[in-house]
């Protein structure tokens, strides 16, 4: 049993790791394991003497958070007027924060493009289409996440605010926000972790200013310099494995199969 | 003037009427209880009061001033009301002095003075030594005490209490039942007060509203309701009971096992079915035949249980089919099989429809 799983872990993990960590450190990837063939030429160069490598990891960073509230805010909303049935056929509104979830990325990608690249927008190319392309992809995420988490709350709390002269608002904001703060937390990582990676989408909408790190490496990849790829790639991990080691402090262990607030 | 007026009142779930023509008015400082089985309509009715449900017919007055009808519904933060829930529905990421204050709070009073009353209600509750604790680490019982001074500091128009004792352990429910009477001759607000416990209501209200398949069955205080209860359903739902069918032969109402005359019962010369309802306390148990102006049966012990407080006998009177209940003080101790006199009060029995 142990021998299969470490089999398994070396195989998804180990490997890959290995060889794209001496890729990062390599002078020459293809020169093998060897202390003559380790520098550090390859991050100097991505963080500093690029020209975009850097600006790229800061862009998915902001992008990525960017987008992550505002789907937290936005499906918290959602899904709080689908529950409670503020509204007639709320229904139709859950659906369409779910639906994003069958569109393939591409396609995704193409639609905004057509939809807000042309004036009066013309969006193309900003910091604002990329941001309104994640929100989207990532608004099932976002509404599976809210939605449990409301559910789990009595409706009973929200209407004692109310009967003390308390508006929905309030209740929202000083019951409702307050309980499910953890929950929102874990949906905010599940979805920001994923969105600093994303490319199907963001490589048909970046612009000259607001390539993504995605990007960066697929450009590497095609010009076929892997130690700089593979520098940038560890760089993007060890800077958004801390925010996975505060999910599991803040939230304990299980953070991503988190369904209900306790 | 009436506190709270509720005319004609309906509400219907599609095809299925959960509350029909309900009208009850209270006068100020009047605690009024809603009793019944569950989905009698007790909870939606309460709920229109505090105005979470409109009506579909019908209209709620409060101080003269209309606040529900099916054409509009002033909501339930404009009402003034307090409503306590089956579930506490006590803040959890607030304190105990931050649960009671936040009426106050919203009420734009100053700090100084939400603090005061915070104080002072927690003092009346019990409860303030607790100020500063998570509701996480408090029982049941001082949930319920933290729900009670939330409702109460605010001074509400008219509190609202949902079954609220449903969640306690029974020796709980019944100190907290005397704590909810004593928080209300304090305060004297106008209440009313949901909930499907029969002793819950007697022990608490002025007035007891008797609801059965989203009908009023009868209003009325909790001595008359037990003593006169009008209908089969007031008369098994309130307490335990007889009935006694009977029918007319000639000046004489014949029962299972005995006969009375008609003149010294009520309603007897009235048209329609005899139905009576005699409670078990309602009827003596003798060993001599009695005498006096008391009807006299004779009878025998069928069966017995001993409740500590009281023995539960089942006498079946001589020639009778079914045996009646009967309750007498733990010391009168009769075996079974042996011959007793039954002592019945005619006018104990209530013809009920």
């Amino acid at each position: 049993m142990f021998g299969y799983a470490v089999f398994v872990a070396a195989l998804a993990m180990f490997l890959p790791y290995l060889f794209l960590i001496q890729a990062a450190f390599a002078k020459a990837w293809g020169r093998g394991f060897g202390l003559e063939n380790i520098s550090l030429r390859n991050f100097h160069f991505v963080l500093f003497e690029h020209g975009t490598a850097a600006k790229s990891v800061l862009n998915s960073f902001v992008n990525a958070g960017v987008s992550a509230t505002s789907v937290v805010i936005l499906t918290l909303g959602v899904a709080y007027i689908v529950t409670r049935r503020l509204v007639p056929f709320g229904g139709i509104l859950g659906f369409l924060c779910i639906a994003p979830f069958v569109i393939p990325g591409v396609v995704l990608a193409i639609g905004f493009y057509a939809a807000y690249a042309p004036p009066p927008l013309a969006l193309c190319g900003t910091a604002p289409i990329l941001i309104l392309a994640f929100t989207t992809r990532f608004l099932p995420i976002g509404y599976v996440n809210a939605s449990a988490a409301i559910r789990s709350l009595n409706p009973e709390m929200e209407e004692a605010v109310c009967v003390l002269g308390g508006s929905r608002l309030t209740a929202l904001r000083r019951v409702v926000a307050p309980l499910l703060k953890r929950s929102l937390l874990g949906a905010w990582l599940l979805i920001f972790i994923p969105a600093t990676r994303e490319l199907s989408a963001a490589i048909f909408l970046y612009g000259p200013n607001t390539k993504v790190a995605s990007v960066m490496i697929f450009d590497m990849s095609e010009e076929g310099n892997f130690e700089y790829l593979a520098a940038l790639a560890l760089i993007l991990q060890v800077l958004t494995l801390p925010l996975l080691w505060i999910g599991q402090k803040a939230l304990g262990r299980d953070f991503m199969l988190r369904r209900t607030a306790t | 003037m009436s506190k709270l007026v509720l005319k004609n009142v309906a509400r219907r779930y599609g095809a299925v009427e959960a509350v029909a023509d309900f009208s009850l008015e209270l006068v100020p400082g009047e605690f009024v209880s809603l009793l019944g089985p569950s989905g009698c309509g007790k909870t939606t009715t309460l709920r229109m009061i505090a105005g979470f449900v409109p009506p579909s017919a019908g209209t709620i007055d409060m101080d003269g001033r209309q606040i529900s009808s099916p054409s509009s519904v002033v909501p339930p933060e404009k009402r003034r009301m307090s409503m306590i829930f089956q579930s506490y529905a006590i803040w959890p990421n607030m304190t105990v002095g931050e649960n009671v204050g936040f009426g106050l709070q919203v009420r734009r009073l100053s700090r100084g003075e939400i603090d005061r009353k915070v104080d002072a209600i927690l003092d009346v509750v019990q409860m303030r030594n607790l100020k500063g604790r998570y509701p996480a680490e408090l029982s049941g019982g001082q949930q319920q005490r933290v729900a009670l001074a939330r409702a109460i500091v605010v001074e509400p128009e008219v509190l609202l209490l949902d079954e609220p004792l449903s969640n306690l352990d029974a020796n709980l429910r019944e100190e907290m039942r005397f704590e909810i009477r004593r928080l209300h001759d304090e305060f004297k607000i106008t209440t009313v007060y949901v909930t499907h416990d029969q002793s819950e209501a007697m022990v608490t209200s002025d007035r007891i509203v008797v609801m059965n398949k989203g009908r009023i069955e009868q209003i009325d205080t909790p001595h008359v309701l037990y003593a006169r209860p009008r209908s089969r359903f007031v008369a098994g739902f309130i307490g335990r009971t007889n009935f006694l069918e009977g029918s007319r032969q000639g000046s004489e109402v014949r029962f299972d096992g005995f006969s009375a005359a008609a003149s010294a019962l009520e309603g007897a010369n009235g048209t329609g079915g005899l139905l009576y309802s005699l409670r078990p306390q309602a009827i003596g148990l003798a060993t001599q035949k009695p005498n006096g102006g008391v009807l006299a049966v004779e009878a025998e012990i069928a069966g017995r249980s001993y409740l500590g407080e009281y023995w539960d006998y089942q006498v079946k009177p001589l020639g009778a089919a079914k045996p009646l209940r009967v309750s007498t003080g733990p010391n009168a101790v009769f075996e079974i099989g042996t011959r007793v006199w039954l002592e019945i009060d005619p006018s104990a029995m209530v013809r009920v429809e």
